[in-house]
């Protein structure tokens, strides 16, 4: 029985430390990944491994989870505590070089946006957070806003996304819970908050507070890379996948029906 | 030769062939005229007959357009055939079994065996008409409350259509057969259906915590 249901909640690809993969005698990378099986359970998938909990369980296993990992980071580097949950996980890779993390003044009119061009080759775009479709949404044109493609499952539209973090501005101030908008220095590029910092922008606030996250001097894995190269690459690669696909189907419609 | 009538002279050639076909989504009350350009005709095919329907259509000068190969099938489902007849504008989606849409990145499931099952054993046919050929009620319930949900982000309209009959015994059956695709969800979404409030049902899907 298959559960059409299901919300891939997260899922990572685990590089295994070199002793566990002797020990375990196996590839190097293990799957990693909690599902959503709406009205079944919650699955968590470690490698050929399965659990399936029921959503009190899910709940209690990840509490305690969080209990071990907030002790942990205590131990281990007690300011990465600032950064908001919802987003350590897209950083786990640069947690270790971080240098240190401070809330600085920014002027939102000098930030900067990520925009995929197409999700599926993983193009994306920099933009001025002036021109980006939240952006231009908020200032009444809606339709390239309306078929961005966010990454992940969303149960709401952009449009119902962006009302509701608006609304919550609205109501409890930004920052709230101690979540700022985060960049990491040296980029003015925000790489969590897009859709608060367009609310912002167009609600006329210049300078907010950001939470910004300097990295170990030599480490440069946080980059976005931003130069003239990458952004021909970007448009060479989706001339040979539209190329590809469009020729590709003509082929495919000549070996289907006239083979 | 008319649009109306192409279409008559497929389904006449079909039901020549014996091929187990059934329309779907109450396509059959607009057939052969009342159907708007562009809309595809969904048709379900015995799996059987697949190769059947593909020689009768390619005589009528239909080709298979490959876009649904694009789709991603998973639990061995047989992929879907859309066939084109560019001369008098028709479009054919075909399936092999009932299939709705994953949530999480839209894959073609399949809907339980227990629910493919009986199909073609319980069919509306009315021999006077080709093409009217449907699903039992029962069936035509779970598989359009299913699509609506899955396919549709809950569409109200699809819901309500869904919806075809207050009777007690074949909703009984309904619930007993959906919760093979929506499990403890299920009661909440009968009584949902019952109370006419379809534009709940989707929020609350994915919202539901009881398990």
């Amino acid at each position: 029985m298959s559960n059409p249901g299901v919300i891939v909640l997260s899922s990572l690809t685990v590089p295994l430390l070199k002793k566990m993969t002797n020990i375990l005698q196996r590839k190097k990378n293990i799957r990693f990944q909690i599902e959503d099986n709406i009205g079944e359970c919650i699955h968590i998938h470690f490698d050929d491994l399965r659990l399936d909990l029921t959503i009190e369980e899910f709940y209690s296993f990840s509490s305690s989870i969080e209990s071990v990992f907030f002790n942990y980071l205590d131990e281990f580097n007690p300011i990465i505590k600032k950064i908001p949950p919802s987003f350590l996980a897209n950083m786990s890779k640069h947690v270790q070089y971080i240098e240190s993390i401070n809330i600085v003044n920014k002027k939102l009119s000098e930030m900067q946006v990520v925009e995929y061009t197409n999700l599926k080759l993983g193009l994306y775009k920099i933009k001025s957070l002036k021109n980006a479709l939240a952006v231009s949404y908020l200032q009444g044109d809606n339709d390239l806003f309306d078929s961005y493609v966010q990454n992940g499952f969303s149960p709401v539209n952009n449009r119902q996304r962006l009302c509701e973090i608006a609304d919550s501005i609205k109501e409890f101030g930004y920052p709230h819970n101690g979540e700022y908008i985060v960049v990491f220095k040296g980029q003015n590029i925000i790489r969590d908050g897009q859709h608060r910092a367009a609310i912002l922008l167009t609600s006329g606030i210049e300078d907010v507070p950001v939470l910004e996250v300097e990295f170990k001097k030599g480490y440069s894995g946080y980059k976005i890379n931003t130069g003239l190269v990458r952004t021909v690459i970007n448009q060479a690669i989706l001339l040979i996948y539209f190329m590809r696909s469009t020729f590709g189907r003509i082929i495919k419609i000549v070996r289907i029906n006239f083979s | 030769m008319k649009r109306d009538e192409k279409i008559v002279e497929v389904f006449e050639l079909l039901d020549e062939s014996n091929v187990q076909y059934v329309m779907l989504r109450g396509i059959s009350n607009l057939l052969p005229d009342q159907l708007n350009k562009g809309k595809d005709i969904d048709i379900l095919v015995h799996k059987d007959d697949k190769l059947k329907v593909h020689k009768i259509l390619r005589k009528l000068f239909f080709i298979i357009d490959p876009r649904l190969s694009e789709y991603t099938y998973l639990y061995g489902v047989t992929e879907f055939r859309y066939y084109r007849n560019f001369l008098h504008d028709i479009a054919i989606d075909i399936c092999f079994e009932l299939t709705c849409r994953s949530l999480n990145g839209g894959e073609i499931v399949p809907l339980d065996k227990a629910i493919q099952s009986n199909i073609f054993d319980n069919i509306i046919f009315d021999r006077e008409f080709h093409w009217k050929r449907e699903l039992s009620i029962e069936n035509q319930m779970i598989y359009e409350i299913s699509y609506a949900i899955l396919n549709k982000d809950g569409s109200e309209l699809a819901l309500k259509n869904a919806y075809k009959t207050n009777d007690e015994n074949i909703l009984k059956s309904v619930e007993d057969k959906l919760e093979m695709v929506f499990f403890k969800f299920t009661p909440i979404l009968m009584s949902l259906l019952k109370g006419s409030k379809y534009k709940d049902i989707y929020n609350s899907y994915l919202t539901f915590k009881e398990y």
